[in-house]
């Protein structure tokens, strides 16, 4: 691939009656294009020499002849692992949304309101339909957002001394002092707070013990070469026990369930987390009994919007 | 002098035409099992399968199935002529699939010439729509194929013809299998 490459260097969209060749490799480029932006090269030994690494989708030109069907197959299950690491951008009817909208093939083609050509489950005709090549150039359109890395600071605090005081004094005492700690790559996202009655650690009754973790100033890693990108921050939250009850935002104003927040282009949250912040509501262990509540994350998806940097997308950026 | 001035035009006529029968009565003729190809080089004899294969007749390895080639006197000229080998007097030669359309060719004859019988199916975008343009598909008979790199072109080679030394034309049957399906290409 160039850095001219495009879609209509392929072909696309008017395919008919082109030679396979063309477009097929085409489909291929702009597939590695999506997955280059999250695969991670890092890992690869540094032999000094600028090389890009090879499309493993690249077809051979001999071996795809005659097998259209099969290589519609293959190409399908790439795409299906490709398009899982994007997060359907369309979706944004939030109250509904239980788990981060990752793209399937079959919620692309809903996108599209298309009607899914498996190559697999339908005897394809003919060998290289049309209709399967721009279905899947407009799948692949749509794979925007995808992983990109967020970093916050924690802070973690504990009251063990003993001393008589409240479950709330217990939690402002836990914190007191301590300043968070230096911004982490994707460290936990999560507020919680437990609250221990104090005979519980051997103390005086009216004592109150408190352990407190809490993540904030969060703020998205933009990565270079990504100017003025939307970015989003997908968090599906729970409260640590999974009982409702026990669910805390601790101000934040996140629910259970799926929270999408956006950032500007700096990466810089709208949704200010300073820290540290105290629990809506305290909890007040009776005896004989710790109180956990909070939030934490069950899955974290912050992504950015690449499609300024691919050269396989519309003309007009969508 | 005398003696060839004594011989009537007919009579040399029919002494040359003598002599091409009889020409023609020692010249190899491909057979059950055996193939013949000529070359400039030289001939080649080839035992083969005498197959029961569709487009061929039984007992004969001669390929006689749609899109078959065949030298036709008509009056004073040689034709060459592209029909379905099964059925004399069909109007198609065969048919070409393209994708989802089932093209029937109609019966091609042609001056015969040294050249080549083909088959072109060549789709034209519609300059409005998307996917709206048009095929037009049919046979040809020209000295060469057509050489441009128009990619919306797709040629399928049939037969060829050629004359030898003596003037007699011979016809190198190519495609032997059938009705013809496009292939290797995007369809609808």
């Amino acid at each position: 691939m160039t850095e001219h490459d495009s879609w209509e260097t392929y072909s696309f969209p008017k395919l008919e009656f082109q030679p396979i060749h063309l477009p097929y490799a085409g489909l291929c480029e702009a597939l590695w294009e999506r997955r280059n932006v999250y695969e991670q090269t890092a890992d690869l030994p540094d032999t000094g020499e600028a090389t890009e690494p090879e499309n493993p989708y690249r077809p051979d030109l001999f071996s795809i002849c005659g097998k259209g069907r099969d290589t519609a197959v293959s190409f399908d299950h790439a795409l299906r692992e490709v398009a899982g690491h994007y997060v359907n951008h369309l979706a944004a009817d939030f109250e509904t949304l239980t788990e981060i909208p990752l793209w399937t093939l079959e919620s692309l083609c809903d996108a599209l309101e298309e009607s899914f050509l498996d190559p697999s489950k339908e005897e394809m005709l003919p060998e290289w339909p049309v209709e399967w090549a721009l279905q899947r150039f407009r799948m692949i359109r749509l794979l925007r957002f995808t992983r990109i890395d967020y970093q916050c600071s924690c802070l973690i605090g504990s009251e063990h001394s003993g001393e008589p005081m409240s479950p709330e004094a217990a939690i402002e005492a836990a914190m007191s002092g301590i300043a968070p700690g230096d911004p982490v790559r994707n460290a936990r996202i999560a507020r919680t707070t437990t609250t221990i009655w104090g005979p519980d650690h051997g103390w005086k009754e009216g004592s109150y013990c408190a352990d407190v973790y809490q993540s904030g100033n969060l703020s998205a890693i933009v990565p270079e070469g990504l100017r003025e990108a939307e970015i989003r921050l997908y968090l599906s939250l729970d409260s640590p026990d999974g009982d409702p009850d026990s669910f805390d935002s601790y101000g934040t104003g996140l629910i259970r369930g799926l929270n999408v927040l956006t950032a500007d282009s700096s990466g810089n949250f709208s949704n200010d987390w300073p820290l540290p912040a105290m629990p809506d509501r305290t909890r007040v262990p009776v005896r004989g009994t710790t109180e956990t509540f909070g939030f934490h994350a069950v899955r974290t998806f912050c992504c950015a919007d690449f499609s300024s940097t691919f050269h396989f997308t519309n003309k007009d950026g969508e | 002098m005398d003696m060839l001035t004594t011989i009537h035009p007919l009579e040399v006529k029919r002494k040359i035409n003598e002599l091409i029968r009889e020409i023609n009565r020692l010249a190899p003729v491909a057979g059950n099992g055996i193939a013949i190809a000529r070359y400039s080089s030289g001939t080649i004899f080839s035992v083969t399968d005498a197959g029961d294969g569709y487009g061929t007749a039984s007992g004969s390895d001669q390929y006689d199935g749609p899109f078959t080639v065949e030298l036709l006197q008509e009056e004073e000229k040689q034709l060459v002529r592209c029909r379905d080998g099964q059925d004399e007097n069909a109007p198609y030669a065969g048919y070409i699939r393209v994708g989802s359309l089932l093209k029937a060719v109609e019966v091609r004859s042609w001056e015969a010439k040294n050249g080549i019988v083909y088959a072109e199916v060549l789709y034209e975008e519609s300059e409005s729509e998307e996917g709206s343009g048009s095929y037009s598909i049919d046979l040809y008979f020209e000295e060469s194929l057509p050489e441009d790199s128009d990619p919306k072109r797709w040629i399928l080679r049939i037969a060829e013809v050629s004359a030898d030394e003596n003037g007699l034309w011979n016809i190198s049957q190519i495609w032997e299998n059938g009705d013809i399906e496009v292939t290797g290409r995007w369809l609808r």
